[in-house]
Parts: structure tokens; sequence; C-alpha cells
């Protein structure tokens, strides 16, 4: 019962990008998203470059309502992402949590200033990820939606 | 009769003859005249010719008289001891007989010889003669004498009037006791008076007198002599001498007081000839230059000493020394040298000496210091004591310069110590030597600015150290006209070059203390994003590991565990290293040849550098010798060289080329490849950054160039990279040289 209430509540993401050049976390998250069904899309890239090449290819289509991406990347880094993705002019309903084990204040800031410099919201996700957070993040995601 | 006996007797020289004139009798003074009795010959025989020979008037008289007559006259003869005896003869008769009586009066014809010729000698001496006959009171003069005392010839002379002619006090009383003496002990005198003439002439005489002992008559006898010319003139010129004695006393004591005064006065006093030869300089003017009579003396007086502070000065000096040998009087302020060499004003004047007539014929020549100099000298050298005692003990450089010709004039001790030369080869440079080479224009610009405002600065500028270094300073320029209205500049030098040393110094302690301030955020990111990264890694794993019922899926959750706890042993691995660099404590440094370790790099990755067909050019001298921690350089070479060639570039075959060269405390090692490069405007910042990778190569660990760095920064040195995408890449790598 519990979990059907849940449901009715919960809409669920149109898709999620998984961005991060560690396997484990990749493995890890998706795993967590398919578990906690809050969405039926995951879609994983290794690093921003590989993402930016999806992005570019899909011109548009079936754009992710959520993106989770890592900071520290080789080629091009979570930062270096969101600059290049802001770009592209794209949907800005995008949400991008930024998902670090990091507890660097700096960091926490950074990505504050991130918010207020693109037209999306950016969030900031503190590792290790969890069912909990990612129930968390769908609620508040589908409270923002209304 | 005449009594023949009695005529026997008779003392008078006399003959009876019978009137045949023949012989009767002679008397006994006939006898004695004649030496010899005349004997009464035989009758018949005429007395004539028994008569001495030489009595030829006699003779002749006798023969001639008749009876009545009486026939007188003298006669002469010659004794028998050869005297010329004069006599009288007297013939005469009786009724009986002839008488002949003689009369001896060959003193009676001396006296009268005599007369003659005293008359003679006084008239040709101008000697006259006195006789006093003391018993009958009686003074005789001569006519001479009478002549010298001005009377009458028929004057009657006493002796009480005589002593009348002689001039009152000393000159009478030695005339009465003269006289006195000589009546008493008979005593001669020769004396020299002033008497009065009857005319009222006064004149000298030498006044004789003397007794004539024994004389039958009781007789002074004397002279008295004119001398008043002599004695005049004597006295002219006992006078005359007297007076040149005191004349030459006293120029002698006027040249001593002259001498005195010309040496003793503060004022200089010197002679000069027409010419302007210097004769003689007073001791003063000598004392002042500090020089002797003899470095001067006969000089040109504008070659000497005091004139050598210009040759203005000395040409003006000699103008107007043509000046005053031409008669005129010149005053100036002239400018002469002291024995310190210091120009000195004094008030300074040429004076012609004039003869009787009107001819220049030499030239005094006066100087006098001016007294508010001398009193402004005094202060002056205080307050120079004192400026130069400031100027000496300043701690900043303080130098004089000529603003035209650059020499040095004055420094501080400051000055020399923090550029190194002494004074004596200051004096010897001019500014321009002691400015570095690329500062020569902008000093030009400071020298022009200085000149136009009067000061410039402070500005930083540099001096040239004597060893060539550069010595940086702290400059401030002042210009300043000294008294020639030549111009000079004072330069306040402070050297900062510790300053500036204490500066870098700390700069480089900021930095330092900076760069481990990064290290340690870096580090403790490093700790807490890593770390945790692994740690989230295994409590998702975990958390997945309790959801997952497929016994597969848990077994391939498991797999991952293992990888994720390999990965942190390796992450913590890591973090070791880097700890142990950046502690580097106790490591151990060695000499080591730089070629020698590049060599050994390449034989390590030979097989990289084989299969990729790497061209590997080194241009490293073989004697190059570094301190270093061996392996640091061995994980930083290899490190750099594998890179070179992994990340080549996929269009052309790996090149590397390794140069080498020093800079100011470094040894630099440069190695340049021609691979794919990075673009360093992104990734520039996280290049040494710990794990992070550019290419996104599967094997890149991004920790190869972070640990190179902290090697290299461990070993005091630091490394550079340029690069350009698809160029190639050049790393700089500093080895510090007191390492």
């Amino acid at each position: 019962m519990a979990l059907n209430l849940k449901s009715i509540f919960m809409r669920t993401i149109n898709a999620i990008y998984l961005i991060d050049d560690d396997p484990i976390t990749l493995f890890s998250v998706k795993k967590l998203i398919e578990i906690t069904k809050i969405s039926d899309t995951v879609h994983c890239f290794h690093n921003g470059h590989e993402a930016l090449e999806f992005f570019n290819n899909l011109e548009n289509k079936n754009q992710p309502a959520l993106i989770l991406l890592d900071l520290n990347m080789p080629v091009v880094d979570g930062w270096e992402f969101m600059d290049a993705y802001s770009k592209l002019n794209l949907s800005t309903k995008i949400v991008i949590y930024v998902m670090t084990s990091s507890i660097n204040p700096s960091d926490a800031k950074k990505v504050k200033a991130y918010n207020k410099k693109f037209p999306f919201l950016v969030k900031h996700l503190i590792k290790p990820i969890n069912k909990d957070k990612l129930i968390a993040l769908a609620q508040e995601y589908a409270t923002n939606e209304l | 009769m005449t009594n023949l006996p009695l005529v026997e007797h008779c003392p008078t020289p006399m003959a009876v003859l019978n009137k045949n004139k023949e012989l009767l009798i002679t008397s006994r003074g006939w006898n004695v005249l004649f030496k010899h009795p005349i004997k009464v010959p035989d009758k018949g025989v005429h007395f004539g010719e028994i008569l001495p020979p030489s009595l030829e008037q006699t003779r002749k008289a006798l023969l001639a008289f008749s009876t009545g007559q009486v026939l007188n006259g003298q006669d002469s003869y010659l004794s028998s001891q050869g005297d010329l005896k004069w006599i009288a003869y007297q013939i005469y008769d009786t009724p009986e007989q002839i008488v002949i009586n003689l009369q001896d009066i060959t003193h009676l014809k001396e006296h009268q010889n005599h007369q003659y010729f005293r008359n003679l000698l006084e008239k040709n001496a101008q000697v006259g003669s006195w006789q006093y006959d003391i018993e009958n009171d009686l003074l005789l003069w001569s006519a001479t004498t009478k002549s010298i005392y001005e009377v009458d010839q028929d004057y009657t002379p006493t002796l009480q009037d005589s002593f009348l002619f002689f001039k009152s006090g000393p000159h009478l009383d030695q005339a009465l006791e003269a006289i006195n003496q000589v009546l008493t002990t008979g005593d001669r005198f020769e004396l020299e008076l002033q008497i009065t003439t009857q005319s009222g002439k006064e004149k000298w005489i030498l006044f004789m007198g003397e007794k004539v002992q024994n004389h039958p008559y009781n007789t002074i006898y004397g002279t008295v002599q004119d001398i008043n010319k002599q004695k005049n003139t004597a006295l002219k010129i006992a006078l005359q001498e007297k007076q040149l004695k005191s004349t030459k006393r006293s120029m002698l004591e006027n040249k001593r007081l002259f001498t005195s005064i010309f040496n003793s006065t503060f004022q200089f006093t010197g002679f000069l000839n027409l010419k302007g030869r210097l004769i003689d300089v007073n001791e003063p003017a000598l004392q002042f230059a500090g020089v002797g009579i003899e470095d001067v003396q006969n000089k040109y007086f504008w070659d000497t000493y005091w004139w050598q502070s210009s040759k203005k000065e000395r040409r003006k000096l000699r103008k107007n020394i043509a000046k005053a040998a031409q008669g005129k009087f010149v005053r100036y302020e002239a400018k002469i040298l002291d024995k310190d060499l210091v120009p000195t004003y004094i008030d300074f004047s040429l004076k012609p000496v004039l003869d009787d007539n009107k001819r220049v014929i030499f030239l005094i020549s006066e100087g006098r210091l001016i007294q508010e100099m001398v009193e402004a000298r005094e202060k002056l050298s205080e307050s120079e004591k004192l400026h130069r005692m400031l100027l000496e003990h300043s701690p900043t450089g303080l130098v004089l310069n000529d603003a035209m010709s650059g020499e040095f004039i004055e420094m501080n001790g400051s000055f020399k110590r923090s550029i190194g030369y002494n004074e004596k080869e200051l004096h010897e440079l001019t500014h321009p030597d002691v400015i570095p080479k690329g500062d020569k224009t902008k000093e030009l610009r400071v020298l022009k600015a200085v000149l136009e405002d009067g000061i410039y600065g402070p500005y930083q500028g540099e001096y040239l150290h004597k060893s060539g270094a550069l010595v940086a300073s702290l400059i401030t320029r002042v210009l300043i006209t000294n008294h020639d209205g030549k111009k000079l500049i004072w330069s306040v030098v402070q050297d900062i070059t510790q300053l500036q040393e204490k500066e870098a110094e700390l700069l480089e302690l900021i930095n330092v203390a900076s760069e481990q301030n990064n290290r340690l955020l870096n580090f403790a990111h490093i700790v807490s994003h890593n770390l945790r990264s692994h740690a989230s890694n295994f409590s998702m794993l975990i958390e997945l590991l309790g959801i997952e019922e497929d016994i597969f899926k848990k077994a391939e959750i498991m797999e991952m565990l293992n990888t994720a706890s390999k990965n942190m042993l390796e992450t913590i691995a890591n973090l070791n290293e880097i700890i142990a660099i950046n502690t580097n404590l106790n490591i151990k440094t060695e000499v080591v040849n730089l070629r020698h370790q590049i060599d050994e790099a390449f034989t390590n990755i030979s097989e990289l550098t084989k299969s990729s067909f790497a061209e590997i050019e080194i241009n490293v001298p073989g004697d190059i010798q570094i301190n270093v921690v061996k392996a640091y350089l061995e994980s930083i070479l290899l490190n750099i060289f594998t890179n070179a060639i992994k990340y080549k570039s996929p269009k052309r075959y790996p090149k590397i080329t390794i140069d080498y060269q020093t800079t100011k405390g470094y040894a630099i090692l440069t190695i340049a490849d021609n691979g794919m490069g990075i673009d360093l405007e992104k990734h520039g910042h996280k290049l040494f950054g710990m794990y992070k990778t550019f290419h996104g190569n599967r094997d890149a660990r991004g920790i190869g160039l972070f640990i190179t760095k902290n090697q290299i920064e461990a070993m005091k040195g630091k490394i550079e990279v340029e690069s350009k995408v698809d160029h190639g890449t050049k790393f700089k790598i500093y080895f510090y040289e007191n390492y």
C-alpha cells in the first residue's frame, strides 16, 4: 500500500543521464535507479566529452529531465561539461545533480555559483548515493514540476 | 903799560903784541881757547904767522892795523876737535903795545842761526814757539805764535794773560795744570787744547812745553801748533764715524724691527722685482701655504704655490703685476690656495715703490685674509668636520660627481662599500663607468632632469659593482653649483640589493608557504575526495548487496567490491608516496652526471622507443654534474619521456629533443616532443594536479605529472610547460644548483 501510494504521488522521471568515469559508481547508481524505479531510462557516459557528443547527435530529441554528473573526469570534467552544455541551447527544464564524494566547501560554493550562472538548475548530490537520496530527489523533482 | 903778568892770568883770550906786531904774551883764556899755549917766540916773528891758520880775517885785520885804530870783526876757525868756532876780535893799541882781544862768539853765532832756522821752520810748519824765562817772569812768543793767537806782532804776552786765551773749562784747567807741572817738576807736556783767538775765533792748538834741565837759563821752551784743521777734520771724522756707527746701529735695529714686523704680522707681505719675481716674502705667507722660502724665492710670483687655484687667477695676477710695474697701485680680492689646497680669498694689493726719480724700483705685495672669511672658515671647518662625520658614517651612500665630466669628487664609506671600489679607484673612474650598460640612456634622462629641475628621484636605479654584479639602489640626485660655478651632483644612494634580496626571499617564502598550503589543501581534497569516493563506492555496493537477491548479481557486486578495495589500496599507496616526497626528511642527495641519467632512462624505455620509432636527440654535455635525489631524477625523467611517447601525435613518429642550459641559480633541462600537445588554456591549471587525465587514455592514472612536480619541488626546483595542440609539448625542468 505504502509503495503504491508512493508511486501514485511520484511521477516517473522520463530519463536520467549518468556521467561518471568510475565504472563502480555507474554500476551502483544505475542499479539503485532501477531499484527505486524513479526513472525507466538510464544512460551512462564515461566522461563529459562522450555525453556532449551524445547531445549533439540527438538534436533536442529525448532530452533527459535529470543528469547525474561526476566532477572529476578526464578529457572533459563536470564543470567543463556544464559550460559546454549551456552553449548547446537545449532545454532549460533540465536539472543537473553534481555528484561528488567531495565535502570540500569550495565545491558546494561552486555548485551554487553554477546554479546562478545557468538558466537550468544545478544541485549538489553528495556521494554515496543510496535509495533514500534518490527517492528524495525524485520527490523534489515532482514537487518542482508541479 | 900793560901789566903783562896780569895779562897772563886773564881768562879772556887776549894776546899782547909789541908795536912790531910781535907776540909778547897770551892770556890763559887764549890758551884755553886754542887748547895750547902759544909759545912766545923769538923776537922778530910777526904774530900773523903764528895765528891759527883758519883765522884769516883776524890775520888780515892785524896786518892792516895801524896805530890808533880799533878794528872789530868776526872770524871763524876749526877747533882741534873739528868744530866750527866763531870769534869776535878787537884789535887796538896802547902806547907801547897792540892788544888782540878775542871773544868766543860761537854760542852767539849758533844762537843766531837757530833763530833763523826757527823762524824758517815756524813759518813753513806753522808751528809757533814760545819761551818763558822763569827767573824774570818773561814770556816770549814767536811771530808764528802770535799769528796763531791772532795778536799784533808788537803784542807783549805775559804768562798770566796767556791763560786767558784758553777756553774756560777743561781746556784752561789742563793748560794751567800742565804749566804748573812743568814749572815744578819740569815734566814735558803735550796737549791738544782749544783757544779763543784775539779776534774771537775758536781753534785747536797742539800746546807743548818742556823745561830745559841744567840749562844756564832757567827757561821753559814750548811750541804752539795750529791744529784746528786737522782737529776739526779728525773731529769731523770722529763725528762722522760716530754718526756712521749710530746710523749703522739704527739701521740694524730698523732691520731687526722690520724683520720682526715683516714676519710677525698676520698680513702676507712680499717683495717683487719688476719682472714679477719674488725677492722675499714673510713667514706668515709661507706658513699659510706650507712652503719654504726656497720653494718660492726668485720664482715668478704667478708660478708659486699660492696662485695655483686657477689659471684665471694666475693670468689676473700677471696682468696686475705688469700694471704695478708701470707705477699703478693695484688692489683686488684674490683667491689663493692655503696649505690644504683650499681656495681662500684675500684682500690683495700691489704697491710700486719709487726712487727719487719717480721710477719704480720694486713692488710690495700685500695680502690680508678677509677677517669674516677667517671666522667663516673656522665655522666652516667645524661644520665641515661635522658634515664629514655625518657623511662618512651615514648608512646611506652619498656621492658627489661633477655633472659634466662625471668624475668622482666625494663619496662616503657606505657608497664605497656598496659598489666595492676604494676611493682611489673611484677617483680614476667617472659616473658612467659604474652604471650598467643597459641603464645609460636612462641615466642620461635622469641627468637632463636634474640639470633642469635641480633634483630627481627617488627612483630605482642600478650601480655596477666592481665584481660586475648589479647593485639595486634607490637614488635621489640633487644638483648643486659650487663656488666656481661648476655644476655638481650629490647622489643619495640607498643600496636596496639586500632589501630586494630579502623581498625576493620573503616572496619565495610566501610562495613556498602558499605552495605548501596549496599542497596541503590539495592533499586534504584528495583525501576527502578520493578516499570518500572509494568509501561511497563501498557504501553503495554494500547497499546493493543487501537489496540484490539474485545470487549471480550478488557475485557481480562482490567482484566490484573487490575492485573498489584494490582501487582504494592503490590510492592510499599513491597518497603515501606523495606524503613521503613532501615531508622529504632525510632523503639522500648525491651528485650525478645528468647525461648518464638521461641515457639510462632511455635505456629503460628502449622497448617503447623502438616500437614507436621514436627519434631521440640529446644535446646535453657529458660533464654536467647535478646534486639531486637520484630516485626522484630517475622517476622524473622516466615519466616525462614516457609521456612524450604515450601522447605522441597519431600523425607522426615521436621525436624528443633534450637541451641543457643554465640560468641564475638553476640548471635547466628542456624536453620537447612533437606529440599531440595539450590545450593549456583549458587544462593548464590541472595539468600537474592529482588524478587528472586529459586524453582519455585507458591507462592514464592522473598521477605521473603530479608526482613529478612534487619530486622537483622537493628538490627546490620547478617545472614549466609550453604546449600547442597538434604540435607538441615542451617541459622545462629547473634543477636548483645549491640543492
